[in-house]
This record gives structure tokens, sequence and C-alpha cells, in this order.
């Protein structure tokens, strides 16, 4: 049905009969989407990293982490390598993907270390050093790195965003409700297009789901307040709770 | 009171009632219509107090903005931003009421409010773009319009909650002068409604007492006693009632007293009968043996002058000595005897007078004019008294009822009555007149008679001794006299009650005061009525 659509808009664009929207309907680049989604995992897997070292970073007895950048970003690359088989030290740094690719890496163990003061605070327990929090910084760092290549932006239907940097723009706002929030949307399954952003760009949207851990802040009751004093959303097992939303420059 | 009295009592408790209706009503008009102007004084007060704490609402409302503004400038998080959009909900919708009462300041609002709101938004922008001096820098800018914005808001929550103080206050103060008014009419109609009542009390209280104590008085007997006026009201008609009582009481009390005289009256009669019988009994035993003194006394004298001529040559044959002692023995014997005659000749005369006395109804009645025999026996008794005496003197007064028409009596007896009375008046005239009065000293005798309608008085007054009162009760009792011995029997007075009271049915009384007057009363029925003692002998 959608693939449907896409001809059609396709021939009427052709056809001169429709000028090319915002979200142009073009077919995705195959290694737009591959260097898309190792940046996605790669984020992911850091992410995880710091959700499973939460109560480390949260005790207030311990003083040193031992969460380095170095060790932050070594525990992400196993994590990365157990979930898509690659070692993203094996892919070529020339390349537009290895290139991309490093710049995320270096940008999370500059995160980290950039933080070793906060988390390694002794006598105080949550540090409001979170995975969303360390996910954004690394996101604003790699957007330093990568300036004009790329750009990636943890962000989440509208009434879930707690940050107001992570607010959806209105590409990623319509692509949220007309396709990621339909009840006939695959779960899993992201959405990607060729867009003007004044030049060419490929932007994908890799939705994420809550899972047990997160609905420790996100999950119900719903507005009460979790550890780090927001209202919880009452989210349950399985809801969409963010996109990885990654724009590719050409 | 004397205008209560005019009304009944009922009509008196129900003004009473009404009065108090009435003030009730009043007052009752008067509080309502005050708690509704202090309802509708109080809703305004109320609403004034509503304006002020929406300005107040309004102004934590935008010190709740300002402050999410701030936090979401600073934290970027989202939930800052929903508390600020709520707090400018909240804001506007505030704004929104408070501009129907206070427009042009609303309008200052909405102005800084919107400078501000254009500012912070584009701090906050800034600050989300990482632009963080940009961002001060916009966000000092908002802060001097949130200044000024709550500046006008706190100017504004001063200004209506004076105003709404003051709309307090005033409704306080009438609610207390209106307070003070419901006291004042509540002691006023209480003192109106205690005055009334005493006054309605009174109008009861006093008359009745004055009847109760009329009641009391009556059954003390006591007659003069005074009832109150009888006003239309219910006491009013009680002592009607009483005076109605009382009037029969005083003509019991005199029909008690004229049948207790009548009873004395028939009592003395009885006495008299009884008597007059006795004396004539006795009058008439001893009439006889007194004839017999007086016929044989007076054939003495005659005896003793024959006597005296048979022995007169005898005597003079006697010597001297002998023939005085003889002279003087006959000439005392002659006296002896005309005393006898003499005494005798008097003691046949009361028998006579007792005899008459108690004869009985001497004569028949006839038509007769009393004037005439009150004339024909007052010349009698006067030309009697100057045969005994020829230096006595009287001034004689008649003054008689020339209207008196002819009436039923027996005129022989009516004149012994008449001549009774006038003698004894002379008498007494006469006699002061003797025991040297007073230098001005006049005797009089004044006589009159009078028609009185049933009845015809005659009343006989003289200015001589009078009549000591401890004699009055028996001054009809037969030989009862204050007179000397020799001077009267003691039986005219008797026999003319006899005659007046027994054979006419008449009254006779007496008034008298010593060496003042004596006034003899008689009243004579126009018709025959005899008294019942009279009539049963």
């Amino acid at each position: 049905m959608i693939a449907k659509l896409r001809h059609l808009l396709l021939a009427l664009i052709l056809g001169g009969l429709l000028l090319p929207p915002a979200i142009a309907a073009l077919a995705p680049e195959g290694e737009d989407t591959a260097i898309a989604q190792s940046l996605a995992q790669m984020l992911r897997s850091a992410r995880t990293v710091i959700s499973e070292s939460q109560a480390k970073i949260d005790d207030p007895a311990l003083g040193d982490k031992g969460l380095s950048g170095k060790v932050v970003l070594d525990l992400a690359i196993q994590k990365y390598k157990a979930t898509t088989g690659v070692d993203p030290l094996s892919i070529d740094p020339q390349s537009r993907q290895g290139k991309l690719l490093h710049e995320l890496m270096d940008s999370i163990a500059e995160v980290m270390d950039e933080n070793q003061t906060q988390i390694n605070t002794p006598g105080t327990g949550f540090k409001g050093f979170i995975p969303a929090v360390f996910a954004r910084l690394v996101d604003e760092s790699f957007g330093r790195r990568a300036q004009g290549e790329a750009d990636i932006k943890v962000t989440a239907p509208l009434d879930l965003v707690r940050n107001r940097k992570a607010r959806p723009d209105a590409w990623e706002a319509d692509v949220i409700a007309t396709k990621l929030l339909q009840p006939d949307w695959p779960h899993g399954q992201s959405f990607s297009a060729m867009v003007q952003e004044g030049r060419p760009a490929f932007r994908i949207m890799v939705p994420e789901y809550y899972g047990e851990t997160c609905l420790s802040c996100h999950g119900s009751p719903k507005g009460e307040m979790d550890k780090t004093g927001y209202p919880k959303e009452g989210a349950k097992l399985g809801d969409l709770g963010g996109i990885i939303s990654i724009t590719l420059y050409r | 009171m004397l205008g209560l009295s005019q009304f009944t009592i009922r009509a008196r408790l129900a003004i009473l009632s009404c009065m108090l209706l009435i003030v009730l009503a009043g007052t009752t008009g008067y509080l309502t219509r005050t708690l509704s102007d202090e309802a509708a004084a109080t809703a305004r007060a109320a609403d004034m107090f509503a304006l002020a704490d929406q300005a107040n609402s309004a102004r934590i409302a935008f010190g709740e903005l300002r402050y999410w503004n701030t936090d979401l400038a600073v934290s970027q998080l989202t939930l800052s931003e929903q508390k600020a959009a709520a707090a400018r909900e909240r804001l506007e919708r505030d704004l929104d009421q408070l501009a129907a009462q206070k427009p042009s300041q609303i309008a200052k609002v909405r102005a800084e409010l919107a400078d501000y709101e254009k500012l912070a938004g584009q701090a906050v922008d800034a600050y989300t773009n990482d632009q963080r001096v940009i961002g001060n820098t916009l966000l000092a800018q908002a802060r001097q319009h949130s200044l000024v914005l709550d500046e006008l808001l706190g100017a504004m929550v001063s200004e209506v909650t004076s105003e709404a103080r003051v709309a307090r206050d005033r409704v306080v103060g009438e609610a207390a002068a209106a307070t003070r008014v419901a006291y004042a009419i509540f002691v006023a109609a209480v003192l109106a409604g205690v005055l009334l009542t005493l006054l309605i009390w009174r109008s009861i209280s006093v008359p009745l007492r004055a009847l109760v104590s009329a009641m009391n008085g009556l059954i003390a007997g006591k007659a003069e006693v005074e009832i109150p006026p009888a006003g239309p009201d219910e006491i009013g008609a009680m002592a009607r009632i009483l005076a109605l009582f009382r009037n029969t009481l005083f003509e019991l009390r005199e029909t008690l007293e004229r049948l207790q005289s009548a009873q004395a009256s028939l009592v003395q009669s009885e006495k008299m009968a009884s008597l007059g019988q006795l004396t004539a009994g006795i009058a008439h035993e001893i009439k006889n043996p007194l004839n017999f003194v007086n016929n044989f006394a007076e054939l003495s004298v005659e005896l003793l002058e024959e006597v005296k001529q048979v022995t007169e040559p005898a005597v003079a044959a006697l010597g001297g000595p002998q023939r005085a002692e003889f002279a003087d023995a006959i000439a005392t014997l002659t006296s002896n005897l005309e005393k006898i005659a003499e005494h005798g000749k008097r003691a046949d005369g009361i028998v006579k007078s007792m005899l008459l006395h108690s004869r009985g109804d001497s004569g028949t009645r006839q038509i007769s004019d009393i004037n005439a025999l009150v004339d024909e026996a007052l010349n009698l008794a006067y030309h009697g008294a100057r045969a005994q005496n020829q230096n006595f003197n009287i001034t004689l007064e008649r003054d008689l009822d020339k209207s008196i028409a002819p009436i039923e009596v027996v005129p022989q007896e009516l004149t012994r009555v008449f001549l009774n009375l006038f003698g004894n008046g002379l008498y007494a005239a006469s006699r002061r007149n003797q025991e040297g009065g007073a230098p001005d000293y006049r005797p009089e005798l004044r006589v009159s008679t009078r028609d009185i309608g049933g009845e015809v008085e005659v009343k006989v007054r003289d200015n001589g001794t009078g009549i000591a009162p401890e004699f009055r009760d028996r001054l009809f009792t037969p030989f009862f006299t204050t007179k000397p011995t020799g001077e009267g029997t003691g039986l005219g007075l008797s026999i003319s009650y006899d005659i007046v009271v027994q054979q006419h049915g008449g009254t006779i009384t007496i008034d008298s005061r010593v060496n003042e007057f004596t006034e003899f009363t008689v009243r004579l029925p126009r018709t025959s009525r005899a008294s019942p003692a009279r009539a049963s002998t």
C-alpha cells in the first residue's frame, strides 16, 4: 500500500503535477540507511552501558565509578559487536560510515570524560546522569563534530518529550504522528526519506520502545514523580518511547 | 385610662395584641428590607473580594509563569513549559474576568504581558539553541516587563482589596446600624407593650378593685359605700348590677326598718290596748266608791251647814272660848270636807279620762277640712291658756296649705289630738319664758299643714323647753308626764297616739332639742287605714 503511494507520488512529480514537498518521497539510499542504522546502534549500545551502570553511578558510597570514556566506549563497542556482529573499529575510518561512526565514538568518550567529576562525586546518590541525558550530550557533541554532515537527535512524541531540545521538528512530528504511532506500523520498523533541508538530506526515524529499565522512570503510576523529579508518563512495556532521528546531509 | 375604659376588656386586649402585631410586622418589615439591602451589599462586597482574589490569582499565575519560563530556560524541561502554559492559561482566564471590571488596567497588563512573553519565549529559544548570552539578555529584558507587570497586578490587587474592604466595612457598618435600630425598635416595642399592658391592666384592676371594695362595703353593711361609675365595659355592667343590688338593699333595709318600727308600734299598741283595758276595769271599780266619797263629802258639807244653823242658838249660849273652839272645829271640818270633795273631783276627772282613753272608737268618720279643725283647736287652746294666765303672750304662726282636700277622719277625736299638742306647745313655751330664757326670747308656736300625696301632714313646732332625749321613748306611755304634779295627767299624748295611730292609721313622730324646740309631726292617710291592733279591738 505504502509502496503504491510512493510510486504514485513519483509519477505525479515526474509528470510536473506536484512540486517536491518537504518530505520527499525519494527512494532511500542503501548506504545512508546502513550508516544511520550503524550510528543508531552505537548510540543505543553506549546508552545501554550507562543504563546498566546506573546503580553504580548513583551509588553515593562509591567515588570513582570506573566509567571513564574509554571504559564506556569499549563496553559500547562490545555491545555493538554483539548486536550487529560487526566490529566498528574494523570499518574504514576514511569511509563516510567509518568517519561518522568514529566521530560518534569519540563523542561518547568525550561526554563520559567530561562528566567524570559529576558521576564520581561521593556522598551524592542520584546525579542526574541518566541514559537520556547521556544520549542528548552525545548527540550534541556529535553534532559539533559532524557539523554539515550529519545530526543525531533522540526525540519522541511531543507529549513524551522531557527536554525541549528533544522536541521533534515538523518533519519528525509528522512522521511520528502519521507513521510510527499508527496502529498498523510494524513494530521496530524505521522510516526514512530523502528531504530537502536547504540541500538534499537523508533522514531516518528509528523507533525505540520502552523496556523494563525504562519504566522505572516512565511507567506507572502516571504522574508519580520519578527519581529525577519528573512525573512518570504512565507508559507500558513496548510502547513507543523515543525515536533516534538521524540526518545525513549530502 | 379614661380613654381605654371606653372600650370593652376584649377590645382593649385586641388593641394590645394589634399594637404588638403592628410593631412586630413593622420590625420584621424593616429587618427584611435591611437584610435584603445587606445581602445585596454583602454580595457586592463578596464580588469585590472575589475580584481581589482574581487579581491576586492573576498575580500568582503570572509569578508562576515567570518562574516556569525561567525554569524552562535553565532546565529545558517540557514539564516547565507545561507548567508555564498552565500558568498562562490561568492568567489569561483571570485577566479575562478582571477585564470586565478593570478594562483599562487589564489592557495595560496585557500589553506588558505580551512584551514579556515575547521576550521570555525568545530567551528560552536562545537557551534551547545554546545561545546563553542572547538568552540572558532577552531574559533580562523580559524581566523588566515582568516587574512592571507585577507592579500593575500588585497595584490592582491593592486597589481592589481596598475597595472590597471599604465595601465590607460599609456592610459591617450598615449591619451594626441596623442591629442598633432593631434593638431600639425591640426596646421601644417592649416598653410600649409594657406601658400599654400596664394601662390596660390598670384600666381593669382599678375599677375592679373599687368594685370589690364596694362589694365588701355592701357586705359589711355600709350603705354609703361608693360604687364606681358604670362605664360601657364589662366592669361597668357589673357596677350597674351592683348599684341595682345596692338600691335593692336600701329598699330592703328601709322596709326592714319600717317593719321593725311597725313591730315596735304594734308592741306599743298592744301594751296600750292591754293597759287601757286594765285602766278601764280599775277606773270602773274606783269610780263607784269615789262617787260615794264625793257625794258624801258634798252631803257632809251641806249637813255641816245645817248642823251649824241648827246649833247656832246653842252655840251662842256658850261661852266665848267654847264658841270659838266650836266655830274653829266646824270650819276645819268644813275645810276638810271641801278638800275631800275637791280631790275627789280631781280623782273623778282622772278616772273619767281613763275611761275615755279606754272606751274605743267614740265617733264616726266624716269628710272633714283638716285646716278648719287645726284652726279651731288652736283658737281654743290659746284662749284656754290665756284664761289661766292673763299675762301669757305667744306668737302664733299658721301655715296652712289651702290646697289640701278634705279627708276622712273622726273630727272630734282629732280636735282632742290637736288640743293636746297645742296645749303642750303653749305650756312648754310659757314654761321656758317663765324660767327666764334669753332676753330676746319670744315664745312662738308654729302650725303648718301640707298635702304630701296620699297623706296629710300637720306639724306643731314650739320654741319651748324641749324634751330631753331620755324621755322620748316614754312620751306616749299613759300617765307619763314631765309636768309638775297636778298640772297634767300623763294621758294627753297617750290618747293622741291612740287616736292618730290606731284609730286613723297614721303616724305621730317627735323631734326636739332641749331649750330650742319641739316639733310633733302627724301624718294622716286620706283614706281609712286603721292599724291591725286597732282593727282587732
